[in-house]
């Protein structure tokens, strides 16, 4: 038997040793980084046929800055995304921008790590099935919303004011009241209702992208 | 014998940045996938001396194990095949 080689990319180190071990008892062998520097020192010593790649990596390059770099210097690699945004929108970047030959999987929409197995085998294989790309599902949370909304929402969650959001983006204040308005219309947030909108959409934001916020 | 025969697999980076170079030059390959059976295994194995892919045996008995593009290119190009 070859071995087939893949690198685990991952912040947390409980869950990247659990991704190690389910994988090598698949028969894979692995290599494991826990961020996109120590995952390019990785690719310059071993020769994976292909990465599971977190997007969240903390501070630096996160997984889709580390796949961009990837695609152009090893094409021939597969990549399965594994991450807790429901969609590439949510870091900033467009779907379409994506290599095409991925699997994309939610961590929460994992029933076991068997399907983490099979979409690595998919990937290896070249048969991505849309069962594999849980960023095209249309029932991803915020499927609705543009990648402006999102990076509007996104900036909401974080705290920051109108006058900030629109600093940072460059734009008018009154453009950002009119984002922000269609966000609570598409997030079906009443205004005029008792409670917070900003805080409510915010809580949707910070669902969306796996933050779990239980009632008290 | 085919002018170049590659052992290989589909999971297998490496082989597909070789078939894709191969195919790039035009160049005809028999392709044994290793994973097809044990027998072909074996084969790349012998040849090769180790259990890496690919394995790019060419018809006057050499072989290279795992080229870079510019070492198969130089090796094809050395050899009149493309």
């Amino acid at each position: 038997m070859y071995n087939r080689h893949v690198v685990v990319v991952e912040d947390e180190s409980l869950l990247r040793d659990l991704i190690a071990k389910t994988l090598e008892s698949s028969g894979f062998q692995v290599t494991t980084a826990a961020n996109a520097a120590d995952a390019a020192r990785v690719f310059k010593v071993a020769d994976p046929d292909a990465v599971v790649l977190d997007v969240e990596l903390g501070p630096g390059p996160n997984g889709f800055d580390f796949a961009e770099s990837l695609h152009k210097t090893s094409p021939d690699v597969g990549i399965v995304f594994l991450t807790n945004l429901p969609d590439a929108r949510f870091a900033g970047r467009e779907t379409k921008d994506l290599p095409n030959n991925i699997s994309y999987l939610r961590k929460s929409q994992l029933v076991d790590s068997n399907e983490l197995v099979h979409a690595l085998e998919a990937v290896l294989h070249d048969s991505i099935a849309n069962e594999y790309r849980h960023d095209l599902d249309e029932k991803r949370p915020l499927s609705d919303l543009s990648k402006k909304q999102i990076s509007v929402l996104q900036l909401l969650a974080m705290g920051y004011t109108n006058s900030q959001i629109a600093e940072k983006r460059g734009t008018t204040v009154r453009a950002v009241e009119g984002i922000i308005s269609r966000i609570f219309q598409a997030l079906d947030i009443d205004v005029q209702a008792e409670g917070n909108a900003r805080v409510e959409a915010a809580a949707t934001y910070l669902r969306a992208s796996g933050k779990s916020l239980s009632d008290v | 014998m085919a002018e170049v025969t590659f052992y290989g697999a589909d999971w297998c980076s490496d082989c597909r940045r070789s078939k894709s170079l191969l195919n790039a030059l035009g160049v005809e390959f028999e392709m044994k996938d290793v994973e097809q059976s044990a027998e072909l295994a074996a084969e790349s194995e012998a040849i090769a001396g180790r259990k890496n892919i690919p394995v790019v045996l060419f018809k006057d008995g050499e072989h290279m194990v795992e080229p870079s593009d510019a070492d198969l290119h130089a090796a094809l190009t050395k050899r009149g095949l493309i």
